[in-house]
């Protein structure tokens, strides 16, 4: 009974579809219900293992001995009753304001000790702020014309001429230059802790992100001219080491990463353990901080702090993350327990549910 | 008949404009057209008439006559051969107040359908102009205008066709005469390789957001505002665009191909150089061409048809791929030619034709033929061949083109696909504008925050704080900043969304196609989605409005029980049965019908001489009285060199489908992934012929034919029934052989005859019932009647009380009930022989009654059939089997179950539709039926205000409502105000039936109960009578079945079993919704929480819109990082297994009213955004206060936690895992830290952004970083699954509870499984019971198994 449909039916590909898991949308499925039941042993977990790790986080940030010093109004030297801050806003800055505070060290701050310095109320993070530096200036790539993004800071007077600045930028031009130093007064003897000006700075900065222009600085940078705020120009920065100097300098690039929030610190100096008596840190007593005051602060209603602080595995000192952890591991236990009150009680009482009747209209 | 059709027309035409609409919309006029649509007699009759060329003044007028004098009976009454569909399914009843009401589907019906309305032209144009009308947009037609180059033509009305063979070789185009119109070559494709770019660009930015998101790139490169790194900003707009253009580059790519195999088949074309027809391909045809077609080939182009092989000048057409129907239409040679027949000679023909400018009409076409002697012939759209449609029965044919290409009317109606907007869609785009407010307040916020901040500086304007570069007046400076905010948090509208959804829906699609549960391997078709973007909306069903015939059925009538003479006969269903050896057929009868035994014996036995008699009259009636058309092989009889090619042709036909497959494509611009193949041809019966003497040429050779003398034939008619009929007969060796206007050749029982037949009066549905008029050998008239029983028992003789008449009578009327409660189809035959003279008198004074003039003229031609068909005889009754699809029953419990009001609109009658509601399980037996039906608009107000007073609607127990067509009339009518109560009526039924509704009612009713109720519907049927209602519905499924592939054409998902749907909603349905709902919210969430992370950073800058995120995290994130796991979401996740939501058709619910977003979830994501924004920033505020953190590494672990807690979020929300889910997951976290660590490491100072050079790095290495994380991912979302849980024990949903208790029994296996088993039984009980999916107690499980 073979008729031409019949013929042309064989010929026909089947189109039936295939009958792949992927396709059928049968893939092997594991479907989780999300009930009490099998919720509760993760809060457990959760619950169990966040309490110990904050209470481990506040250890760690406990150990940390940290003291700030905040020293935004200092008194002059060798004036009556005049901050520096005042002075210098006064004087716009042409001369350096020394000012002192003696300070102590009630306990001994073990194994390394770093200085910092804090600024408070200070947007480091301001969108103009950030976006205004020349980074392909500060890989060492100088050019007469720097990036737009520079702008106000891009050209400078200098000996009536328009020159370039280099580095570039408001962040450059506005870079953190009190002079920090501390003495320990030991024995009435003032001796300054020794520091290190090097190791501030991530080394993937310091030995990529920024470069010097290849050569002597001083003449690489001969057509360019000191940011507007700064005393002296790049190369200058710390001549006693070349590979401290102009880009490279730790502190500018210390500076020229921008904080990310209004209150922040910045890493300054660290203390020399090679040194005598001060391989193991620093032994509590009284200490002195004597300060080049240059920087304002006053204006914008910011603080200006000084920090000596150990670290631990966790950096500094904050009770948040270990504090937070023990709360919301209480609060997944306390949830646990609830969901096993509910497990239990619901695990019965489901069998009395109603329902509505299908065929009931729905308006 | 015809004689006055077009003879009168003329003086009608004049009036026509002023003639009220309601004229034909009432029911009454119906029975004219109807009557005159179905005139017996060939209209070339008719034709002489209008022979006289029109004047030119007149002529628009005279067009119009023309067109409407033969578009509506055309077809008609050309066809000897019926081509009425049943009428019942046919009726046009038009709700008078309805007319205003729908202005797409009126408008353009008043220009096209005047005055002489048929059922056909009205149909196809109200179907068109809505398809039309609904589609393309003016701008896109202007477009399609534009490049279509046509020159303006000097008539506005009438391009000349001139053959092209007269006019000389080598004629530049330009002043050929023809060649200013389109050639034959098509294009369905957008773009052309050089357009493709700036039309698709032009093209997108049609969409707001894509606009939207130009808008951010070019404020970005204002420099005051400029926020991000200018060509770094412009990457996701990139992006997007590209993804975009890249779908679309493939859509038009598959539509280029299917073009150019179109365009590359073959036809063959006059070639005056070499005299004869040669082959060339289909783009290379054009206008003025002539053409010459064998049997079964498809027509290259429009053209008029001028010879045919048949001997009357006919040829018969298949329509279905333009129209979807099956049957065979006739189309005639034009007017003239007919004459000529024998000495048509492409060389001879010098006529020149004048054709009117292309329109979409498919049914309308006016032209006339110049000869060169000065004649004009009139043409009409009986003798134009249009593109698409098939040959068949007639050897060859020959024809001029007149439209080539996209100038065809097929062509024309070529609309590009639709696209819907779903319910979820527009809530979702309300979600969007209420995003676009919460960003414009987070940019008020931020610019009055930076000026109150600036407030504090600007005292210092001299004397700026180191870290203000420069500052303008703090109100600019605020001014600036709001529009450098529309940038920088741009992402919280969430354009990607757009982009997301459609790849989403593109997979959702994707699976429908693959799913091999609606695979029909019986047709073997897929499901078919049409339309792209509404899966959704298959989750959101609330009414679901079926036909009746062809969808809940399987429209293959089944020749079931039949009575002679008051004797029943059953064929009950069963194995197909051999031949009966008792038979001496020259036929072998292939046919399902199993004879019964009793009545052959009855047949051949002649015992009872009567009764054999009365058997054998009857069977001749079930053969004769119908329209069956026999339909035999082509074989051709051309003995020339096209013959191989008509080889080519024949085995290019094994693969038919598959060609035809790329029509249908193009056809819907590639709106289906695959479309599905083109209905059968073949009717359900195959006989097979002795080889017929004619058939001179073996053309089997390449058919595998188990014998070389048979051959094949087919009948082929307008209704199944009557294929039914004549199929049983042919069971009891009645064959009827062939068929022409005034002869039928039959084979009884082995014997061949030839009956004179002297008339056949169609059906109709006013009289319900058709005849045919046989003079018999001995010079008798015997009219056969088969109708339905009202009318022809109303029309029996009278019988003597307690005759053997009257006793069969009785038996027979009894039967007759007995049937009908069997949900089987019931005809009555009767036969009244009469006196030649008195027939000879009938059809003078019938003839009389239809020639005098309008006035009642109707009247008068009913009266003059009714005294013909009166005085009959009862010869039986036949009871005909339309078969439910498979599992309907279970399908309509599901949907019923699911929540789903089920509407069925048929044109049945009622108790018919009743049985079949019955049986469908549409109706259960405990429902109370509610009938409407009222011959008036008071009574059916009364009886509606009744119903809703009489306390009968209140109460548990089921209801079903049952409305006839009549009733509807004056519900739908908008002045009579009925249409609300008739809508909170059905509202508290489960179902409704709604009888002998028209194909416009049932759209009416759809767009009642979508625009009343505000609900989402669904339509579903099969036939062209449906595709009003499908494309009125929120969603239309078009089921192929039998009646073509209209349906199909105009649905946005097409179906081959009606059981399927059951799948389509409450699997795929409730899976898309609930991917897609949750998927969408999702993605609201992940954005506006990273828009608020931002947000809550700018406390701490100075509200100077800083951004302590890397840039190339901000455009990754949504792009990158977070793209998949979403697009994975709304695709793959199943919120409960295939298997327990067709179990539990209950579930639907969930997902039908909308529960995973409902009008509060966007703020409750608002909200939840707010909170998990709020702890990762501020614990990272916390963690990283007074350090020496810099702004990029604060920012990256900011950008982490919100990551980590994103992707964690969608593995909560996931609720089946399977590798997908994970490859996405992880994917997304790996993409992430590689991308970050690779550009960190490399990008020193990149795209002039600021440098995040190994930021990431340090971060890895610093436990703070991990710490914040962890702690940040378990608090954001620790309240989300505390929620979850707590919900799922102590309150679960519908779905969470059946998932619970399907895994409880798992565990607990065993006893509970039987109480799973959907039989009829358990499903009943469960309904309501079951529905919370719990656990039953041993005792109700034992209950119900």
């Amino acid at each position: 009974m073979a008729t031409s449909s019949d013929t042309s039916d064989q010929n026909v590909k089947s189109r039936r579809p295939a009958e792949s898991a992927f396709k059928q949308q049968r893939l092997p499925a594991w479907q989780p219900i999300l009930t009490a039941g099998t919720v509760l042993p993760t809060f457990f977990v959760i619950g169990i293992a966040f309490i110990p790790v904050g209470i481990g986080l506040l250890y760690f940030s406990d150990e940390v001995k940290e003291h700030v010093i905040d020293y935004t109004h200092c008194m002059k030297e060798d004036a009556v009753n005049v901050t520096c801050a005042t002075f210098i806003k006064e004087t716009k800055m042409e001369e350096p304001c020394m000012c002192q505070i003696n300070f102590n060290l009630t306990e001994d701050f073990k194994g390394d000790v770093y200085f910092y310095y804090g600024l408070s109320n200070y947007y480091q993070n301001h969108r103009r702020y950030v976006k205004s530096r020349d980074d392909s200036q500060l890989l060492g790539h100088l050019t007469l014309t720097p990036s737009s993004d520079c702008d106000p800071f891009a050209y400078a007077d200098e000996d009536g001429k328009q020159k370039p600045i280099a580095p570039c930028g408001a962040i450059a031009n506005s870079l953190f230059n009190d002079t920090l130093r501390v003495y320990s007064q030991d024995l009435n003897k003032m001796v300054e802790v020794p520091v290190l000006n090097t190791g501030i700075a991530w080394t993937s900065d310091k030995d990529i992100k920024f470069r010097n222009p290849a050569g002597d600085l001083k003449t690489a940078f001969a057509n360019f001219t000191k940011p507007v705020n700064w005393r002296k120009p790049v190369w200058m920065l710390d001549p006693n080491n070349t590979e401290n100097n102009g880009f490279q300098n730790e502190d500018l690039i210390v500076w020229m990463r921008t904080a990310a929030l209004p209150t922040f610190r910045k890493l300054y100096r660290r203390v020399d353990h090679t040194q005598v008596g001060f391989s193991v840190g620093l032994a509590k007593g009284p200490y002195t901080l004597q300060v080049d005051y240059n920087y304002p602060v006053t204006d914008f209603d910011g603080t200006k702090t000084f920090i000596i602080s150990t670290t631990s595995l966790l950096g500094g000192k904050n009770p948040f993350l270990g504090v937070a952890y023990v709360v919301v591991g209480t609060l997944c236990l306390l949830l646990g327990i609830v969901l096993l009150v509910i497990h239990v009680r619901c695990s019965k009482s489901t069998t009395e549910m109603i329902n509505v009747n299908p065929r009931t209209p729905y308006s | 008949m015809s004689t006055e059709g077009s003879g009168e027309t003329p003086s009608t035409v004049p009036n026509l404009p002023g003639v009220p609409e309601q004229t034909y919309l009432f029911p009454k006029v119906k029975g004219h057209s109807r009557s005159i649509s179905h005139g017996g007699t060939p209209m070339l009759a008719g034709n002489p008439a209008l022979s006289r060329p029109p004047l030119k003044s007149a002529m628009r007028g005279h067009q119009r006559a023309l067109s409407h004098g033969q578009i509506g009976e055309g077809p008609r009454a050309a066809s000897g051969p019926g081509h009425s569909r049943t009428c019942s399914r046919t009726d046009f009843i038009l709700p008078p107040g309805h007319r205003d009401g729908a202005p797409a589907s009126a408008q353009p019906r008043l220009s096209s359908v005047r005055g002489h309305h048929s059922r056909q032209a009205s149909r196809s144009d109200s179907i068109y102009t809505l398809r039309r009308a609904s589609v393309v947009p003016p701008w896109r037609r202007a477009v399609f205008w534009l490049m279509r180059r046509q020159q303006p033509a000097i008539d506005n009305r009438h391009l000349i066709v001139i053959p092209n063979h007269l006019i000389p070789d080598k004629t530049p185009p330009k002043d050929h005469p023809n060649g200013h119109r389109c050639n034959n070559k098509i294009r369905t494709t957008k773009y052309t390789f050089l357009s493709f770019l700036p039309k698709n660009l032009f093209e997108q930015f049609h969409r707001i957001a894509n606009v939207y998101f130009i808008f951010i790139v070019l404020l970005n490169w204002v420099p005051a505002i400029n926020a991000f790194g200018k060509e770094v900003a412009m990457l996701p707009v990139l992006f997007v665009l590209t993804v975009t253009a890249i779908k679309d580059l493939f859509e038009d790519r598959r539509r280029h191909m299917s073009d150019k195999r179109i365009n590359n088949s073959y036809c063959r074309v006059y070639n005056k150089s070499v005299e004869r027809y040669m082959r060339l391909k289909w783009k290379d045809v054009r206008v003025g061409d002539l053409i010459h077609l064998s049997n079964n080939e498809p027509v290259p182009a429009d053209m008029v048809l001028l010879h045919s092989s048949n001997p009357l000048g006919i040829c018969y057409l298949e329509t279905c791929n333009l129209d979807g129907e099956t049957n065979l239409k006739q189309r005639i040679v034009a007017p003239g030619f007919k004459e000529k027949r024998l000495e048509f000679n492409p060389l001879k023909f010098k006529s020149t034709v004048e054709v009117e400018r292309p329109s979409t009409k498919i049914y309308r076409f006016t032209g006339t033929i110049s000869h060169p002697n000065g004649d004009r012939v009139p043409l009409n759209s009986d003798n134009l061949l249009l593109r698409d449609c098939t040959i068949k029965n007639t050897d060859y044919v020959e024809g001029i083109v007149v439209y080539a290409g996209h100038e065809t009317k097929a062509m024309l109606n070529n609309g590009g696909p639709r696209y819907k907007c779903s319910k979820l869609e527009k809530k979702m785009n309300t979600d969007v504008i209420w995003c676009v407010l919460v960003l414009l307040f987070l940019c008020c916020a931020g610019a009055v925050g930076c000026k109150i901040w600036f407030d504090n500086y600007y005292p210092y304007v001299n004397k700026l704080p180191p870290f203000i570069p420069r500052a303008d007046p703090p109100a600019y400076e605020g001014l600036l900043i709001f529009w450098t905010y529309i940038i920088v948090l741009q992402v919280m509208i969430p354009v990607s969304l757009y982009v997301t959804i459609e790849m989403t829906k593109l997979i959702q699609v994707y699976h429908i196609h693959q799913d091999v549960e609606m695979y029909d391997s019986v047709t073997n078709t897929r499901t078919e989605c049409r339309a792209l973007n509404i899966t959704e909306e298959l989750g959101q069903i609330s009414y679901l409005f079926s036909d009746k015939t062809g969808t809940l059925t399987e429209n293959k009538m089944v020749f079931r029980r039949c009575t002679v003479g008051g004797v029943d006969y059953d064929h009950p269903p069963g194995p197909e049965a051999e031949p009966s050896t008792e038979l001496p057929p020259i036929v072998t009868p292939i046919t399902k019908v199993s004879p019964n035994r009793r009545m052959l014996q009855h047949l051949l036995d002649s015992n009872d001489a009567q009764h054999t008699q009365k058997v054998r009259e009857f069977l001749l009636i079930l053969a004769v009285c119908n329209t069956v058309v026999v339909s035999q092989p082509h074989v051709d009889s051309l003995s020339n060199s096209n013959h191989d090619q008509f080889r080519e042709q024949k085995s290019s036909r094994a693969n038919g489908t598959l060609r035809s497959n790329d029509k249908y494509a193009r056809l819907t611009e590639s709106r289906s992934t695959t479309p599905s193949p083109p209905p059968s041809t073949t009717s359900p019966l195959r006989i097979r012929l002795p080889k017929l003497p004619f058939g001179s040429k073996d053309d089997n050779s390449s058919e595998p034919s188990t014998s070389a003398e048979v051959q094949l034939a087919r009948f082929e008619a307008e209704s199944p029934d009557e294929l039914a009929l004549a199929e049983a007969a042919l069971a009891y060796g009645y064959e009827l052989r062939s068929r022409s206007p005034d002869e039928v050749e039959l084979g009884v029982r082995g014997e061949l005859s030839k009956l004179k037949v002297l008339r056949v009066q169609q059906f109709d549905s006013n009289r319900k019932c058709m005849s045919v008029a046989l003079r018999t050998p001995n010079g008798q008239v015997v009219l056969y009647v088969k109708g339905a029983d009202s009318t022809v028992l109303n029309a029996l003789t009278p019988m003597r009380n307690g005759s053997a008449e009257s006793a069969a009578y009785e038996r027979t009327r009894s039967l007759l009930s007995e049937y009908s409660r069997a949900g089987l189809r019931t005809l009555v035959m009767a036969k009244r022989t009469m006196q030649p003279a008195l027939w000879e008198e009938w059809l003078a004074s019938h003839n009389r009654a239809s020639e005098i003039g309008e006035a009642g003229r109707e009247k008068r031609i009913r009266e003059s059939l009714a005294r013909l068909e009166s005085a009959l005889t009862l010869v039986g009754a036949t009871g005909v089997e339309d078969r439910l699809q498979e599992d309907v029953p279970r399908t309509v419990r599901a949907l019923l179950d699911a929540g789903v009001v089920v509407w069925v609109l048929t044109g049945d009658k009622p108790e018919t539709a009743i049985n079949i509601a019955y049986s469908a399980a549409l109706f259960s037996q405990s429902d109370r039926l509610l009938h409407l039906m009222s011959r008036d608009k008071e009574h059916a107000e009364s009886t509606i205000k009744s119903y809703l007073e009489g306390g009968v609607v209140e109460g548990g127990a089921g209801r079903a409502l049952v409305v006839d067509g009549r009733t509807l009339t004056y519900i739908l009518d908008r002045r009579s105000g009925l249409v609300a109560p008739f809508l909170s009526l059905a509202r508290r039924c489960s179902a409704v039936l709604c009888c002998r509704a028209t194909p416009l009612q049932k759209a009416y009713i759809v767009k009642a109960v979508k625009e009343e109720l505000g609900v989402t519907t669904l339509a579903i049927g099969d036939g062209a009578n449906d595709v009003s209602m499908i494309q009125t519905a929120d969603v239309g499924v078009g089921l192929s079945g039998q009646e073509g592939r209209q349906a199909v054409m105009a649905s946005d998902f097409a179906l081959s079993r009606f059981k399927f749907i059951e799948r389509l909603l409450l699997v795929h349905g409730h899976w898309c919704y609930d991917r897609l709902a949750r998927m969408i919210l999702y993605f609201f969430l992940k954005n506006a929480t990273f828009v608020f992370l931002v947000f809550w950073y700018q406390l701490y800058c100075g509200f100077s819109s800083s951004v302590m995120i890397d840039q190339l995290h901000l455009m990754a994130y949504n792009l990158m990082f977070t793209a998949v796991p979403p697009i994975i979401m709304g695709a793959y996740d199943r919120v409960a297994p295939a298997t327990l939501l067709t179990e539990r058709p209950g579930l639907y619910s969930a997902s039908r009213r909308g529960f995973a977003y409902r009008a509060h979830s966007y703020w409750l994501v608002l909200a939840e955004s707010l909170y998990i924004s709020v702890v990762i920033f501020f614990s990272a505020h916390a963690a990283y206060n007074d350090t020496d953190v810099d702004i990029w590494a604060f920012g990256n672990c900011c950008m982490t936690c919100c990551l980590v807690v994103m992707l964690v979020y969608v593995a909560i929300e996931t609720r089946s895992w399977t590798v997908i889910q994970v490859i996405a997951l992880c994917g997304s976290l790996g993409s992430f830290y590689v991308l970050t660590l690779v550009y960190q490491a490399v990008c020193v100072s990149c795209f002039n952004l600021p440098s995040t050079f190994r930021v990431l790095q340090h971060a890895i290495a610093d436990p703070i970083y991990w710490l914040v994380v962890v702690l940040t991912t378990v608090t954001a979302l620790t309240p989300r699954l505390a929620c979850h849980a707590i919900r799922n024990s102590s309150r679960p949903d519908a779905v969470g509870r059946a998932v619970q208790a399907r895994r409880r029994h798992a565990r607990s296996r065993l006893p509970y499984a039987a109480h799973y088993h959907t039989t009829t039984a358990s499903a009943h009980v469960y309904r309501s019971t079951d529905e919370d999916g719990l656990q039953k107690t041993h005792s109700d499980v034992a209950a119900i198994t």
